[in-house]
């Protein structure tokens, strides 16, 4: 096993998430298997799947927060258990989780309060990224007071604001009405451009999936498991309307 | 605009509550004999010569210190055994009778039971005043830790957040609402049972004035400590509680 791990290490360079053959299992209940993909630096990887077919346990597997049974995680080129970095790594929720009793600035200053960073230090940092998703006009409103966008909003800062090379995003605007959801997909393409994040973004939704993704991985149920890897390479911006982008979505949703 | 007329129509149906109280009272007075109901002038007469009384600021702060500290313990022992029971479901199993049984004995029983161990001393009172706050705010708290959101746990961790700081950035705002209202209600309980303490287990103190008072059948003087501590209460209300929930709760929506 070390000497796999060892060689797998060394053949990694340029993978920021390495997955190879992971199995987890919840009681005797199979959820995920044999689970292997690759998401490059700077690529955008879709997992796509229904509902149940363990995409957000992967998630919380490749973040740390779940252990599993079976397989490897690296993690830039690290083995997940020996990683240390993980303040690389920013996860997004499906819901926005901004904590009720902190201003959104203090929100986004969440992020950075486990660094050693002084509290004016995290204030500016925190300031920068919410002028850069537009949202330096309510710093100091309760999230209470935002709508459902602007708290999306909120929640991509505080992931944004540590400087992540990995984003891992749980079908963080599932909650959007279709608008703001595309408004947001503008954003984050943009921001990922800039900084060269690499994403794995989970996924129902086709359309999104076809939007954002350099790549999709199409999950298929009991246990979890890689049904097909579709390359995706059309090119920005991609509206749904556009008839390449429309026959993308047409053939993928076939497939899901 | 109609803000501030909401105001003052508010201002306006107090005062007219509170003069029709008077009245009503001053009418009831014409007819009985001051020893069973004094009249508003007798009782605000009495409230002059309390104040006039020397040892009146002495029992008054007896009475706030002995009603402070027994409520400080509470809220420190209260807070501390409620988060453990919160965050151990085995320890809690275990201790949850007991719970039952302290919140059922009345804080008459516990006063009788105070004087029995400490005499007659502040530590009397003190004990009754704990004994009736600090399974409210245990109570309280340990519900509050079981509300905790997960989904606010789970971010932590993804933040990688070590326990202390998870139990100082999470959990704590999280239970301070539950811990705001149990406080406050135990306070007002607090007060309440130190009287009755006091009137059985102290040489001093608002509610060994009122035993007095009602012993020797000065009935105006009962009256006139009544009308100081409902003044007291409402003062403490609006000038300490209402300003601190509004400062610690100005992220909740008002609706």
């Amino acid at each position: 096993m070390t000497t796999e791990e060892k060689t797998k290490t060394k053949t990694l360079g340029k993978a920021a998430i390495s997955l190879n053959g992971v199995g987890k299992k919840f009681s005797n209940t199979q959820v995920l298997e044999g689970i292997s993909l690759d998401v490059s630096e700077g690529e955008i990887v879709a997992l796509l799947g229904r509902s149940g077919c363990g995409k957000s346990t992967l998630l919380n597997i490749i973040s740390g927060l779940l252990p599993f049974d079976q397989g490897t995680v690296s993690i830039e080129g690290v083995i997940s258990k020996n990683y240390t970095d993980w303040h690389s790594i920013a996860y997004m929720f499906q819901e926005d989780r901004l904590l009720p009793w902190r201003s959104i600035i203090e929100n986004v200053c969440l992020s950075l309060e486990t660094g050693s960073s002084s509290f004016n230090e995290r204030r500016q940092r925190a300031m920068k990224v919410l002028k850069i998703v537009g949202l330096e006009q309510v710093a100091h409103a309760w999230p209470y007071q935002l709508s459902g966008g602007m708290r999306s909003r909120a929640a991509l800062a505080r992931s944004l604001v540590i400087n992540p090379s990995i984003l891992l995003m749980d079908e963080p605007f599932s909650k959007l009405d279709p608008l703001t959801r595309s408004l947001m997909h503008t954003e984050v393409l943009r921001l990922q451009r800039e900084r060269k994040v690499s994403v794995l973004l989970v996924t129902h939704d086709v359309e999104e999936a076809v939007v954002l993704a350099d790549r999709i991985v199409v999950l298929a149920p009991s246990p979890g498991r890689v049904a097909t890897i579709e390359p995706n390479q059309l090119s920005h911006p991609r509206v749904p309307t556009d008839p390449l982008v429309a026959e993308k979505i047409r053939q993928l949703r076939l497939k899901v | 605009m109609s803000i501030i007329n909401q105001h003052w129509s508010l201002i306006l149906q107090r005062l007219v509550l509170v003069s029709v109280f008077v009245i009503v009272w001053w009418l009831a007075s014409l007819q009985m004999p001051a020893f069973i109901l004094p009249g508003p002038q007798r009782v605000i007469e009495a409230v002059r010569r309390l104040f006039e009384t020397p040892s009146f600021l002495n029992d008054v702060s007896a009475t706030f210190r002995r009603v402070l500290l027994g409520f400080t313990l509470a809220m420190i022992v209260g807070a501390t055994l409620g988060l453990l029971l919160g965050a151990n479901k085995i320890l809690a199993r275990f201790f949850e009778p007991v719970l039952a049984v302290i919140n059922t004995v009345s804080s008459a029983i516990w006063a009788i039971f105070a004087i029995i161990w400490f005499g007659i001393s502040d530590a009397t009172t003190v004990f009754v005043v704990f004994m009736t706050a600090m399974p409210l705010i245990l109570t309280n708290v340990w519900q509050g830790v079981q509300t905790v959101d997960r989904q606010y746990i789970q971010l932590a961790l993804s933040l990688r957040m070590s326990k202390l700081a998870i139990l100082r950035k999470i959990v704590f705002p999280s239970i301070l609402p539950y811990f705001f209202s149990s406080a406050r209600l135990a306070f007002g309980f607090g007060w309440r049972v130190s009287l009755v303490a006091e009137t059985i287990g102290a040489s001093e103190g608002i509610g060994y004035r009122l035993r007095q008072a009602a012993d020797l059948v000065q009935t105006d003087q009962v009256f006139a400590w009544t009308l100081l501590l409902v003044m007291m209460m409402l003062f403490i209300e609006s000038s300490v509680l209402k300003p601190l929930e509004k400062r610690l709760f100005r992220w909740k929506a008002t609706t």
